[in-house]
């Protein structure tokens, strides 16, 4: 991961060079996409676009700050110590988000419930750790963790707001634990009584939305390539 | 590259310190609102739990007792107690189950004086979101079957149906609320003399 992009020509304008790499990490080393790995927290929790949402941010958060402290500590941290010293840092930031969310959105803190504290230890973020950022300068690595978190947010965004609107019949059904009471206004309903699709709110459901969601993001990819050639 | 026994446990310590230092300014920094949401939160169950009237200042008087607590978690379980002048109203009593799939779940059951169950509700847990969501624990809907029972009505955890998907939790409330059920009514008397304890 990350050596290939590093491969692109240099010919290129710099906003073109970004672009490819972007669209790289999210359609063929999509970490959730391509390689389906630390899936449990996302798909536990995508039945709500705002859960998603929050997800998505956490995400962000969690990534390019240890992505960040990582590889700026990369001459420092031996590597026989390096998994544990990860571990810990990721747990640290983990758990400071944990306490605020609970201070200041108790409500969506208790939505997250477990999948919150996974975070800490999701294979994404180790993996990301241990083998990028801690063999890259901080700048690659942030630019990386930028890349994938939002690959990921993307991911979420989509899957979140297809349950949502299959399972609820509605969209950002959840924002008052975000905004108070007052965002209850901006709930787009589209069916009567919340009645939707049940199977999209469960597990399965979860399960099938990534594959749809995996299939179609295959075809856009296929498709891109093809006119590119 | 070959790295000292004394550099390993270094870093290994210097991280673990400075993670617990960052952790700790945080949790000050968020103690108290934690704290003031909880008392808030506390109230706000209150006028839900007990649908009688009463006119005391319920989170003062409460006592703790610890015969509840003897199945797993050492806390003493606190009981809070309404009162319409000098008259008893009902009880509400806070138990923690220890035996659910993984943290204890808080409950909050309230119980008239006569000793008849007001309502059941589950204030705090972390078994798996998710899991047969129609039938959860979150959906108060089962906890309704409580209502109105008193101890000869719930012969054993499996005097009420367990939610398929969620047997070992539902079974732990069920029991923690017939244990609570049976205290209230054999150390009633108890119960209404104790002094309170005055709330931190």
């Amino acid at each position: 991961m990350g050596k290939n992009i590093n491969k692109v020509r240099v010919t290129k304008r710099k906003g073109a060079i970004i672009r490819e790499q972007y669209l790289d990490t999210v359609f063929r080393k999509n970490p959730l996409m391509a390689r389906l790995i630390g899936l449990s927290p996302i798909l536990a929790i995508s039945y709500s676009l705002t859960l998603s949402l929050t997800m998505g941010v956490i995400f962000f958060i969690v990534f390019t700050l240890t992505s960040l402290l990582v590889s700026s500590t990369r001459y420092l941290i031996p590597p026989p110590a390096a998994l544990a010293c990860y571990v810990l840092i990721t747990t640290t930031i983990v758990t400071v988000i944990d306490l605020l969310m609970q201070a200041w959105y108790p409500e969506l803190r208790s939505a997250l419930g477990i999948y919150l504290p996974i975070v800490a230890i999701n294979c994404l973020i180790i993996d990301q750790t241990i083998v990028f950022s801690s063999q890259n300068t901080i700048s690659a690595s942030l630019k990386d963790a930028v890349f994938h978190s939002l690959a990921i947010m993307l991911v979420l965004i989509l899957l979140g707001s297809f349950r949502e609107l299959t399972g609820y019949g509605s969209l950002l059904k959840d924002i008052h634990f975000l905004t108070g009471e007052a965002g209850k206004a901006h709930v787009t309903q589209f069916t009567q009584n919340n009645t939707g699709f049940l199977l999209a709110t469960l597990p399965a459901g979860a399960f099938i939305s990534l594959g749809l969601l995996i299939a179609f993001a295959d075809y856009l990819s296929t498709k891109l390539s093809s006119n590119r050639d | 590259m070959k790295f000292s026994r004394v550099s390993l446990i270094l870093t290994l310590v210097v991280t673990l310190l400075s993670g617990i230092m960052i952790i700790n300014f945080f949790y000050f920094v968020t103690r108290e609102p934690i704290s003031q949401l909880e008392i808030k939160q506390q109230s706000e169950l209150i006028q839900k739990l007990i649908p009688l009237a009463y006119d005391n200042d319920m989170l003062n008087d409460k006592i703790k007792v610890t015969a509840l607590g003897e199945s797993g978690t050492s806390d003493p379980v606190p009981i809070y107690r309404a009162r319409r002048g000098e008259l008893p109203v009902g009880v509400i009593i806070l138990p923690t189950v220890p035996d659910g799939d993984n943290d204890p779940i808080k409950l909050a059951i309230s119980i008239d004086y006569q000793g008849k169950i007001l309502t059941a509700k589950i204030l705090d847990h972390n078994e798996t979101p998710g899991l047969g969501n129609k039938n959860h624990l979150d959906n108060s809907t089962w906890l309704i079957h409580f209502i109105g029972k008193n101890t000869l009505d719930i012969a054993g955890p499996n005097g009420i149906d367990q939610i398929s998907g969620a047997s070992i939790s539902s079974s732990a409330v069920a029991t923690a609320i017939r244990k609570s059920l049976d205290f209230y009514r054999s150390e009633k008397d108890q119960i209404w003399e104790k002094t309170s304890i005055k709330s931190e």
